[in-house]
């Protein structure tokens, strides 16, 4: 199979992954290029017997992780710069950059709100959350993506949606004292 | 839930152009690959400077009694007593 049957099989796969990760544009498309080119790197370890969407899969989860672990690094580092260089222009402001295509307009604000909650989980709670309930693989297709095995799956859903509840929760007791 | 929102996201399609951009990282990666006669004489060399080391080491250990030989020579006390009895 050649990179470009693979990629016309998958890109969307990847890019809707990546999306749910990082919820802009941009940054799914430079997440997509990341997990082509692994792809291309490892077709040569691929084992053929084992499923190639759940390998893409994991790749995909894999990357969007990196990524947005560099980025952070990222923004640490400018905000000390900007300590360092105080009057300069290369000061830069953590400006929120929500731009979900899958969103429509009326689930808009309500989404932002909730995608914020759900990046401040930790990373396998956030995983199986999005392929769960935004991706709607069954328990038994993350337990393969995510090489654990079905009870582990379950209580990590659990957890997160238990994690989010209390988050939304506070987030409204915390609007009701300012108004 | 507030979670059920979660279902009415959207799958959208990917840009055409970036099968494009991947095809140019692609041709941007320069692998360095060794052929197999270069790596093997590699090996071969690193092999003979490790035996090397090994050789010299043995061969030319540097004796116990040099240390005392030459703080005799230049008159020395090697001990750490104040009085001389």
């Amino acid at each position: 199979m050649t990179l470009e049957q693979i990629y016309n099989q998958h890109k969307n796969l990847v890019y809707n992954l990546a999306l749910q990760y990082v919820q802009n544009i941009e940054d799914a498309e430079e997440i997509t290029q990341d997990v082509f080119l692994a792809i291309h790197n490892n077709l040569g370890d691929f084992q053929e017997h084992s499923n190639l969407a759940t390998w893409i899969y994991r790749i995909a989860i894999n990357k969007a992780l990196d990524f947005i672990k560099a980025k952070k690094r990222k923004k640490r580092f400018a905000f000390i710069t900007s300590i360092f260089l105080l009057g300069s222009n290369e000061i830069e402001h953590d400006l929120p950059n929500y731009n979900h295509p899958g969103v429509e307009l009326e689930n808009r604000e309500a989404l932002s709100s909730l995608f914020r909650k759900i990046n401040l989980l930790p990373n396998s709670q956030k995983t199986a959350l999005i392929l769960n309930k935004i991706e709607q693989r069954s328990v038994q297709e993350i337990a393969q993506t995510m090489q654990l095995n079905i009870k582990a799956v379950e209580s990590l859903i659990q957890r997160a949606k238990k994690n989010l509840s209390k988050r939304i929760t506070e987030a409204k007791e915390l609007d009701k004292i300012i108004v | 839930m507030e979670l059920e929102v979660l279902t009415q996201i959207k799958k959208v399609e990917v840009s055409p152009f970036l099968f494009t951009r991947i095809q140019q990282r692609i041709s941007e990666v320069t692998i360095i690959k060794f052929s197999n006669k270069t790596s093997m004489s590699l090996i071969f060399a690193l092999l003979v400077v490790i035996v090397l080391n090994i050789v010299i080491m043995q061969n030319y250990s540097i004796p116990q009694n040099k240390e005392s030989e030459f703080a005799q020579s230049m008159n020395i006390i090697t001990y750490n007593g104040i009085y001389n009895e």
